[in-house]
C-alpha cells in the first residue's frame, strides 16, 4: 500500500486498511498466504508480508518460506510446525472463498467502503476514492 | 440407589464444566476480535501452538477501528 496513504489518512484516523488473501496462482501462492497467516499468529504478519513481496523472485518453496521466517525473527520451530500442519490455512481459504463470491477478478483488487478498484492505480485515484468515501460516510 | 444418585450428580457437574469452558472460550475469542482492531496501528490476532489444529485468525489490518473509510485489499504474493 502507498506510504502516502498511510501518512495522510491512516495516521489521522480516516482510513483503516485490511488485508485479504486471494491466492489464485497455484500452490506457491497458497503456501505464501498460509505462511503469512502463520507469521500473523506470532504478531509479525506485516513484516513477513513485506518480505514476501521483496523476495518474490526466489519463489515460495517450503524451505524459502521457513528461511524468511527465520530472517523475520519468528520462532522458527513453532512457525515450521504451524505452517506444515496448515494450522491457519482456514483463514486463507475463507478469504479466497469470499473473494470468489464477490467476483474478484485478480490482484490487487481493492474495495473502498464497498466500491471496487481493480489493479494498480495511481495515488490520485485512491485519494479521490477515499475522499469520496469519507464524504459519504459523513453524510455529505 | 446411592450409586445411581452419585453418578447423576457427577454427570450434572461434568456438564456444567463443559458449558463453562465453552463460554469462556467464546469470550476470549470476542476479546481477541475486539483488540485486533481497536487501536491505532497495525493489529493482528495471535494464536498459540498449543490450541486446536485449525485456529481462526482475524484479518490483518492497521488503522483505527473507528475509521470512517475501510480499504480492503485482496492480494496474492506471486
Amino acid at each position: 500500500m502507498e506510504p502516502e496513504l498511510i501518512e495522510k489518512y491512516v495516521k489521522e484516523g480516516t482510513l483503516r486498511i485490511e488485508w485479504r488473501d486471494f491466492p489464485y496462482r497455484g500452490e506457491e501462492s497458497v503456501n505464501a498466504a498460509v505462511a503469512a497467516r502463520t507469521a500473523q499468529a506470532q504478531g509479525k504478519f506485516w513484516e513477513y508480508h513485506d518480505m514476501l513481496y521483496y523476495n518474490q523472485s526466489s519463489g515460495f518453496s517450503d524451505e524459502n518460506l521457513i528461511a524468511l521466517a527465520r530472517e523475520a525473527g519468528l520462532d522458527t520451530k513453532r512457525f515450521e510446525s504451524d505452517y506444515k500442519s496448515a494450522r491457519y490455512g482456514g483463514a486463507v481459504q475463507a478469504d479466497f472463498q469470499k473473494a470468489q463470491n464477490l467476483g474478484v477478478p485478480g490482484t490487487p483488487t481493492f474495495f473502498i467502503n464497498g466500491k471496487v478498484l481493480v489493479g494498480f492505480q495511481p495515488l490520485e485515484v485512491f485519494e479521490k476514492a477515499i475522499e469520496d468515501a469519507r464524504r459519504e460516510a459523513e453524510g455529505g | 440407589m446411592l450409586l445411581i444418585l452419585v453418578a447423576l450428580v457427577a454427570m450434572v457437574l461434568a456438564g456444567c464444566d463443559a458449558a463453562g469452558s465453552g463460554s469462556s472460550s467464546q469470550a476470549s475469542e470476542e476479546r481477541a476480535s475486539q483488540s485486533a482492531g481497536s487501536s491505532g496501528q497495525k493489529a493482528e490476532d495471535t494464536g498459540s501452538s498449543e490450541q486446536a489444529t485449525e485456529v481462526r485468525l482475524g484479518h490483518p489490518s492497521f488503522g483505527s477501528a473507528e475509521a470512517p473509510v475501510v480499504l480492503t485489499e485482496y492480494g496474492d504474493y506471486q
